[in-house]
């Protein structure tokens, strides 16, 4: 369970351009929930997924994950229990590392990193299985650098390594905007699997607009740092892209990226 | 001929735990530190000053590695505590080691001639000093490489790769990057002052001056090792940074005999570098094998 809590952000304090982004935000996720996040650019989505990582602080308000008030918790210790996938695959995997060390490296997440040899049979063959359930052949490539995997198969792994240790929330940062149509499809139904075979709390930036529909329980849109539509459950199910559109013509938030995203037929 | 090869076999094992330092900051973690200039002469001065006052070899070689580690980690808390450059952070450590160094002295050069000191450890054991050197020689390197091949195999060892390279990804596995890299830089100066406590004792004195340039020495000897065995495992690369010594020496031997300065050897150090870092660059370009 995630509680946001009087959240306040702004941005260039005391300059002309200071922008008061959050005020005063609040926001409950229940366990479990898989919520997608849409909005036009500068309506706040990445920087709300920001806050909840640690990659930016507050002025004020309390986050709570599990319970937890993570707000004064550096970014590297919220990260044993809250996992992140970014738009970048680059971000997630190392890629001096083999996949099956790169994957040693995930299973211990948030767990102390000692003198223990970090390669292990047992460990291998799991990762193997692992790797075998995502279909794209990454198991006859375990002593292959990451650093020469497409940016698909990279993030694929970044997937299962933000998931191998099932994590209190899984925030999802427009993870499939930087890849191909076709690609970016097999990620999300890969997303999908894993989110519901460990049942992880996951907030998901997208700015694909059928992808918000298609996925998830509950889809929320902001506009200038505020929540606009929080729909959820058979209401979420019966929405439309064209009614979503309406909503957005409302707040006059359409972006051409959006516009884009819904003629591109994935 | 034979005198030359022998001569950079045994500085490149010496130099070579030097370089295996450098490798670890420079290749491992992407940090080119200068502070080795000054752990190099640290590693010297302690060890000198420690055997000339009658204490232990070993504790002079274990004083080394202690001063280079605790140095090493001044630089790497200048960088990610008080948010200096990497580039700056060593320099300031490497110029505060010259007074360092100079207060452990007490005099700018400490001769250690008349004493075989850690080369002669065997020799309690009925072997010749000769012979006594040279498993000193081989024994030091060997261990460092063992240990260190070791080490990147490790939980510790993985992150410490990763932090070079995906400073994010480290902070996602719940590990604080500037922890990692404090470590990382730790490690390489122990190691490089170790070496300059082994070099000190095979030159015979240990010398304020003697860590200049130990940086671009030792980047030309990973840079040429790397030559050698290309994109291989750790323990290769490790393996070819001794090997890379080796090479390097032996050409600064070699340049000597051609009838170069002992003064002209920073320049030499210089070019070989250069070409070290361009030539796999013009290879590709021209296109040869």
């Amino acid at each position: 369970m995630i509680e946001i809590q009087g959240l306040c952000k702004t941005f260039h304090r005391g300059t002309p351009d200071e922008i008061a982004l959050f005020k005063d935000f609040s926001l409950t996720v229940a366990s479990g929930d898989f919520v997608t996040i849409i909005g036009s650019n500068g309506a706040g989505k990445s920087t709300l997924l920001n806050l909840i990582a640690g990659s930016l602080a507050p002025e004020s308000g309390r986050i709570f994950v599990d319970g937890r008030d993570v707000v004064k918790m550096p970014e590297h210790r919220r990260a044993a229990f809250i996992s992140r996938v970014f738009q970048n695959p680059a971000l997630g995997t190392s890629p001096a590392l083999t996949i099956e060390e790169n994957l040693s490296l995930a299973v211990n997440k948030g767990r102390p990193f000692g003198l223990g040899l970090a390669k292990d049979r047992r460990k291998r063959e799991h990762f193997r299985e692992r790797l075998a359930s995502l279909g794209l052949g990454l198991e006859n490539k375990m002593d292959v650098k990451v650093g020469v995997l497409s940016g698909g198969q990279r993030q694929a792994l970044a997937l299962l390594m933000a998931t191998e240790v099932s994590p209190s929330l899984l925030l999802l940062d427009e993870h499939t905007a930087a890849l191909d149509p076709k690609t970016a499809n097999t990620i999300m139904v890969m997303t999908r699997n894993l989110v519901a075979e460990h049942h992880i709390t996951t907030l998901m930036v997208t700015h694909n607009m059928k992808n918000a529909l298609d996925y998830g329980n509950r889809l929320i849109m902001l506009h200038q740092g505020s929540v606009v539509v929080d729909v959820r459950g058979a209401e979420k199910e019966r929405l439309s892209i064209g009614g979503l559109m309406e909503w957005f013509g409302e707040t006059s938030a359409l972006s051409d990226r959006m516009v884009l995203a819904e003629f591109s037929d994935i | 001929m034979f005198d030359i090869v022998l001569t950079a076999v045994r500085e490149g094992l010496l130099f070579g735990i030097m370089a295996m330092g450098v490798f670890l900051t420079f290749r491992v973690l992407n940090f080119a530190d200068l502070t080795v200039d000054g752990t190099f002469a640290l590693g010297a001065a302690t060890y000198a000053a420690v055997v000339i006052g009658g204490g232990s070899v070993w504790a002079g070689v274990a004083l080394a590695l202690a001063g280079g580690f605790v140095a090493g980690a001044v630089t790497g808390l200048l960088h990610t505590k008080a948010g200096i450059t990497g580039l700056l952070s060593g320099i300031l450590t490497m110029i505060a080691l010259y007074s360092v160094n100079l207060r452990i002295m007490g005099r700018p050069n400490i001769p250690l001639l008349n004493t075989q000191g850690i080369l002669g450890v065997f020799q309690p054991f009925g072997l010749s000093p000769n012979i006594s050197a040279w498993l000193v020689f081989l024994l030091f390197p060997g261990v460092v490489l063992a240990l260190l091949v070791w080490l990147f195999h490790t939980q510790f060892g993985y992150v410490l790769r990763a932090t070079g390279d995906n400073v994010q990804m480290v902070k996602s596995l719940g590990v604080n990057p500037d922890r990692m890299e404090v470590w990382g830089l730790a490690i390489s100066n122990a190691l490089v002052s170790l070496s300059g406590a082994l070099v000190a004792q095979y030159q015979g004195f240990a010398d304020v001056g003697m860590g200049i340039g130990t940086i671009v020495a030792g980047l030309a000897s990973v840079i040429i090792g790397e030559v050698f065995v290309g994109a291989r495992s750790i323990g290769w690369l490790l393996a070819g940074v001794l090997f890379g010594t080796f090479v390097y020496r032996f050409s600064i031997g070699l340049a000597l005999v051609v009838g170069f300065e002992p003064t002209d050897l920073k320049l030499l150090t210089a070019v070989i570098v250069f070409l070290a870092l361009t030539l796999p660059a013009v290879r590709k370009k021209v296109r040869l094998p």
